[in-house]
């Protein structure tokens, strides 16, 4: 049995795994460190592989049962215990897992009203965060290839804590195509751009109410109980109570930096 | 003096059902759709016979089922 | 004289004068405005057209006409109606 500790956002996540391949991977796409045991983990994990079969579709299946959530896709099988903060995860492969993790970690963090997994990239600029998010197709990805040579936070999930005095982006380990350079970094979210392919750069500040509810499909979320669903809205409240969002329109060139800041 | 408000008629500006983003991206050029077996030390995950852990039994549960 | 009030369980959050309400047994989310908000905050008891249209006259006395008002408020609630926000009771 492997044991191998990571650290997302700022919580410290034991995992505990029989195969050496997904401790491989887990440490290819993970910050992680044989830890020291006696840092208390707000988060264990035990990785078990060997389950269903290769990915068929985005169908999750979440079933509620003494005191447990299940999330079933044909490819994985995640049985989280949120009070004694402890998950088993099954899977069929390392894309199984990955998404998995990812389905979890969204659920831990909104369960512990911490913050959210935001579908959108996420670029430094002089010491501030700013986030691309909108429809696939509208640019993330391209925002954040035109962002070099700024560091960039993510590609695909940005990793947000919510507090009441501001928001802070950390590294997120769940990318896309760039890998994360393992940026021990926490950064101020200073804006959000909701992204539309334009031939000008134009952006306009979006009223509170209209920016909860863009924000609010691109929130990665497998809801299974409607008091999640409540504190999903109450971070994202204080998230646009405390950072103006934009409607952004930008030409696929990285002069659209000129427009943020 | 403290201004009244002005009355402008109720409206619903807008009404959408609630809708998370469910759906991951694969990892472009590290793809698993086809797995090859390289980059695992050629280990492409044997699956050996499942003991682990299975979904609870549906026919008995009580739980509330959202989504699926 | 219809009876309204609202239905089901909800999240409301007021931001710069408008209002998301979200309804976790539809599985919706409506943002009202400022005018809005408030009927709707009325309307955790039950209301009348015409108690609403007291209300809002009372709280907007420069306007003059209760009539347009109580117009306003019977389109409102159809709406909030078809939304599934409020039912009637008879």
């Amino acid at each position: 049995m492997q044991e191998v500790h990571t650290k997302i956002g700022d919580h410290f996540i034991q995992i505990i795994c029989e195969s050496i391949s997904l401790i491989k991977m887990f440490e290819k796409n993970f910050y992680s460190f044989i830890g020291d045991e006696n840092q208390q983990s707000d988060l264990a994990i035990k990785i078990e592989n060997g389950y269903g079969v290769s990915f068929k579709d985005y169908e999750v299946e979440i079933i509620k049962q003494n005191n447990l959530i299940y999330f079933l896709r044909a490819d994985y099988l995640i049985k989280f215990d949120p009070e004694n903060k402890y998950a088993t995860i099954s899977v069929h492969d390392e894309l199984a897992l990955k998404h998995a993790l990812m389905n979890l970690y969204s659920t831990f963090i909104v369960n512990q009203n911490w913050g959210l997994l935001i579908h959108s990239s996420c670029a430094i600029e002089k010491g501030k965060a700013h986030i691309f998010a909108g429809q696939s197709g509208a640019g993330k990805s391209t925002a954040a290839k035109l962002s070099y040579p700024r560091n960039l936070l993510s590609d695909e999930a940005t990793l947000v804590k919510i507090t009441t005095k501001g928001v802070i982006v950390y590294d997120s380990p769940f990318r896309s195509e760039m890998e994360s350079e393992s940026l021990e970094e926490q950064v101020e979210l200073a804006s959000v751009q909701i992204l539309h392919q334009a031939q000008q750069n134009t952006k306009n500040q979006l009223a509170k109410s209209e920016a909860l509810l863009h924000l609010m499909d691109k929130v990665f979320f497998w809801p299974h109980c409607q008091e999640e669903t409540k504190k999903i809205m109450r971070l994202l409240t204080k998230l646009v109570k405390t950072v103006p969002v934009y409607e952004f329109h930008f030409k696929k060139d990285n002069t659209f930096w000129e427009l943020i800041s | 003096m403290i201004l009244e408000k002005v009355y402008s008629r109720p409206i619903v500006l807008s009404h959408q059902p609630i809708q998370f983003e469910t759906a991951q991206s694969w990892n472009k050029g590290h793809g698993n759709l086809d797995h090859p077996g390289k980059g695992n030390g050629g280990i492409n995950y044997p699956n050996p016979p499942y003991t682990g852990p299975r979904p609870p039994d549906k026919k008995k549960k009580k739980g509330i089922i959202l989504g699926g | 004289m219809s009876q309204y009030i609202q239905k089901g369980k909800y999240e409301a959050t007021e931001l710069e004068g408008e209002w998301i309400i979200l309804n976790t047994e539809q599985y919706t989310v409506t943002r009202l405005n400022d005018v809005g908000g408030l009927c709707w905050s009325l309307l955790t008891e039950v209301q009348t057209s015409e108690s609403l249209t007291r209300s809002l006259a009372k709280k907007y006395s420069s306007v003059k006409n209760d009539e347009q008002i109580k117009k306003d408020v019977e389109e409102f609630l159809i709406n909030l109606v078809q939304c599934g926000l409020v039912q009637r009771v008879d």
